[in-house]
């Protein structure tokens, strides 16, 4: 009798403002995030062809972007300092309002209520604030570019004296202060959010849903606002008190002595360095807060295309949680270029080394399990696959980085660019394409096509690896990273045609996201319609209306009796039994 | 039955008993305070790292701040006879202690302002030295979270004169909760700056 008085409640969807643009509902939330990531991704991804055009042909004039950037690109041609700007926002954007968005905010909001049995998020209102906290934030830092001085210059990671003294480059100004807002923006909006995730997990679970019987998606929400909420404190400290370093004269950041121009600046005292550890005490968590979700959507999607369990469940779930401990202890090894006493970058590298281990049992288990399974190589799992790839790919690169000597050589150099766009842009992109396919009928509807869904995969692969393993070789040659030209170092010379590989590289890719964007925006419209379970998987949204009405399920929220890779039963009536499939029908094996 | 069936309401339908919505309260404010103690963690860890520096010089602060901390500590107890109140079921004296918690919050925000004033007075600035910079970003921060907190009690005060007692039940709850935290960071702050 309750549920039925609350089903009608909320049936009562309200106007078109209350549904979809102030919406509190979970799914409505999930996509809003979505979709702004996506336009945030052309923005993003726009500065980062407009760099490879610099890198690949640096001498040539580009008129057409000059009536964009008129100052940035004066007379067709890019200024150095542009080029930081570009460098500088396009890794800000990507990691926090594309990725993150994406994956964390998107995914997760869409997600999390559908797989556990729950109506919606613990905190609905306080959900519909968080998507609505960064919008202002994204209209920040897109202005940002058109300010005086243009965007932020200091790089994503906002290192003083650059981000701290008001004239140091032009993007140290107003461009600066802007990202310093949008960025307490992002926090504010992401504790929020991650307030949400947790305390949804712990207590909106349906009847028989235990915590070892969370779909790996959920673990690793789970794990990464846990981490998010830990981590992104120092940032906010940090931000602080670069606020006041830059506008209020304090000293936290900057030396004595410290000359800009022809003037002595009237500081003292302060530390460069304080802020790099703060920096990364949240940059490094903050990469697991992004890989670690993309394998959770990994590892649910492998065993639907599999048709067999995912191998080792519980021990993915403790890697997952000893990779979260450890990334909160690594943070230095960012930083053994900065004057680090040796023994203190050895606690770091080895930790960093440490966490190869449960990163190498996690590779492992979506390894095995394919194993023996039998695969169907439909776009979702060519994605999931792609991931795989990638993971290990990027992590071998990570050995090296994580090694002090080794990275004493490699730091600052491409090397570092190319390992890091496998791990933070590869493994997190091929995981949100890989979610984006296989739920697109749940979020919509409809199904999207599989032919361009291919051709999408296989250029983006090819491309992918054009670019970021090209990088790698780069860096070994011994090219620094956001240089914005290398005309005039000769011992880069042999290396030079690498860097039209990339640059060519790169152009495939975008061409390839414009399929994905086609196929995105055609099938929404045209689409063959979904039913149900299209996949025939067995977690719980699989069981609720393609897409899920307002409150998920019409009737009762369904009870679980099983955990979510029931593939392949011996004695079952079908080759998947969904969770909701009492114990009388089919054996319960966990 | 009414009461019960709000919150169900509340929770989009789940059948959710009173213990575990309170449970996701509970799980809520404590993982927001996490995040607090991680970022006054955070300023602690830059605050010893700047110490180091030659430039540090100590500040002496205005007397007034012992009397704050003691008007803080007086609406942290307050709050404690008032949660007895409330246990006992003796409506006065909840709501008595209740408000004069609120209003010894509000006291102990309007004392930091004056030890801000009497401190510039004495020329010491924000920019003056370390010490100095911390002690005004770190008393501005404790007091920008304490008046979240009193909003949340005033709020709540305003709330015990009307009906809706199970959500007033919870917003009591967790608010106390911050308070009695928001407390304890000011004695942490005070150990910080002064002691440490």
């Amino acid at each position: 009798m309750a549920t039925a008085h609350v089903l009608e409640h909320t049936h009562t969807a309200g106007s078109f403002l209350g549904r979809y643009i102030f919406s509190q509902d979970h799914k409505v939330i999930g996509i809003q995030y979505f979709l702004t990531a996506m336009v945030m991704a052309l923005v993003a991804g726009f500065l980062a062809i407009m760099m490879r055009l610099q890198l690949a042909f640096p001498n040539e004039t580009w008129p057409l972007l000059e009536k964009l950037f008129p100052l940035g690109m004066e007379g067709g041609v890019m200024k150095p300092e542009f080029y930081l700007s570009l460098v500088t926002m396009h890794g800000t954007l990507m990691v926090f309002f594309v990725i993150s968005f994406a994956l964390v905010s998107g995914f997760g909001n869409f997600l999390i209520p559908l797989q556990i049995g729950a109506r919606d998020m613990a905190y609905p209102f306080l959900n519909m604030l968080s998507y609505w906290t960064i919008v202002p934030a994204c209209l920040l830092m897109i202005a940002s570019f058109f300010v005086e001085g243009g965007a932020a210059a200091a790089g994503w990671t906002a290192y003083p004296p650059l981000s701290a003294v008001q004239n140091a480059v032009p993007g140290s100004g107003w461009g600066q202060t802007l990202w310093l807002l949008a960025m307490a923006l992002f926090i504010v909006s992401f504790t929020m959010g991650g307030l949400n995730y947790v305390a949804t997990i712990l207590t909106h679970r349906t009847q028989g849903m235990s915590m070892m019987r969370l779909p790996l998606t959920i673990w690793t929400m789970f794990i990464a606002a846990i981490l998010a909420l830990l981590a992104f404190p120092a940032l906010t400290a940090a931000a602080i008190m670069l606020l006041f370093d830059r506008h209020f004269g304090t000293s936290f950041f900057l030396p004595s002595g410290l000359y800009i121009g022809e003037q002595v600046l009237p500081h003292q005292g302060g530390t460069p360095l304080l802020w790099q550890h703060l920096f990364w005490f949240l940059g490094h968590p903050e990469v697991y807060v992004l890989l670690l979700p993309a394998l959770g959507l990994t590892l649910d999607i492998i065993p639907a295309f599999t048709r067999k369990p995912v191998f080792g469940y519980r021990v993915t779930v403790t890697s997952l949680l000893v990779i979260a401990v450890l990334s909160l202890i690594v943070w230095g090894h960012h930083m053994f270029v900065s004057g680090m006493n040796p023994y203190l970058g050895e606690f770091f590298s080895i930790g960093t080394l440490l966490i190869t281990l449960p990163s190498a049992a996690i590779g492992l288990n979506l390894i095995a399990s394919l194993w023996g399974g039998s695969v169907r190589l439909t776009t979702p799992m060519l994605f999931a696959l792609g991931v795989i790839a990638l993971f290990g790919t990027g992590g071998l690169g990570g050995i090296f980085l994580g090694n002090a000597v080794s990275d004493v050589y490699l730091h600052d150099s491409y090397f570092v660019v190319g390992h890091f766009h496998f791990m933070i842009g590869g493994v997190t992109l091929f995981g949100i394409f890989a979610g984006t396919y296989y739920w697109f009928p749940k979020m919509f509807g409809r199904m999207m096509s599989e032919r361009l869904g291919k051709i999408h995969f296989w250029l983006s692969l090819a491309s992918f690896y054009g670019m970021f393993l090209g990088m790698h070789f780069l860096g070994l040659a011994g090219a620094p990273r956001r240089y914005y030209s290398f005309t005039q170092f000769s011992f880069l010379e042999p290396v030079v045609s690498l860097q039209l590989i990339v640059t060519i590289s790169s152009f495939v890719f975008a061409a390839a996201q414009v399929i994905f964007l086609l196929n995105f925006f055609y099938s929404l419209k045209k689409g063959s319609k979904a039913d149900k379970n299209p996949w025939n998987a067995t977690t719980l949204e699989w069981t609720a209306d393609s897409p899920p009405p307002h409150g998920n399920w019409n009737g009762e929220v369904p009870r679980v009796y099983r955990w979510p890779y029931e593939y392949s039963l011996p004695d079952a009536p079908q080759d998947f039994t969904p969770q909701t499939t009492p114990p009388a029908e089919a054996k319960v094996t966990m | 039955m009414n009461q019960h069936s709000a919150v169900r309401r509340d929770l989009g339908g789940l059948e959710f008993s009173r213990e575990q919505a309170a449970f996701r309260s509970t799980i809520g404010i404590w993982m927001f305070l996490t995040t607090v103690t991680m970022l006054f963690a955070a300023f602690t860890s830059s605050y010893i790292i700047r110490r180091a520096s030659a430039d540090w010089q100590e500040i002496v602060p205005p007397p007034i701040l012992w009397l704050n901390t003691l008007v803080l500590i007086g609406s942290s107890s307050s709050l404690v006879l008032a949660q007895r109140g409330l246990r006992r079921s003796h409506a006065v004296s909840f709501r008595t202690y209740l408000v004069l918690s609120c209003l010894l919050g509000i006291g102990f925000l309007i004392g930091q302002i004056v030890c801000w004033v009497q401190l510039s007075r004495q020329g010491i600035f924000l920019p003056t030295n370390p010490h100095s910079s911390f002690f005004y970003i770190l008393t501005g921060l404790h007091g920008l979270h304490l008046l979240g907190g009193v909003m949340a009690l005033v709020y709540g005060t305003m709330k015990t004169w009307s009906a809706d007692s199970v959500r007033m039940d919870h917003l009591f709850r967790v608010s106390s909760i911050y308070w009695h935290f928001m407390a304890g960071l000011w004695l942490y702050i005070l150990f910080v700056l002064f002691v440490l």
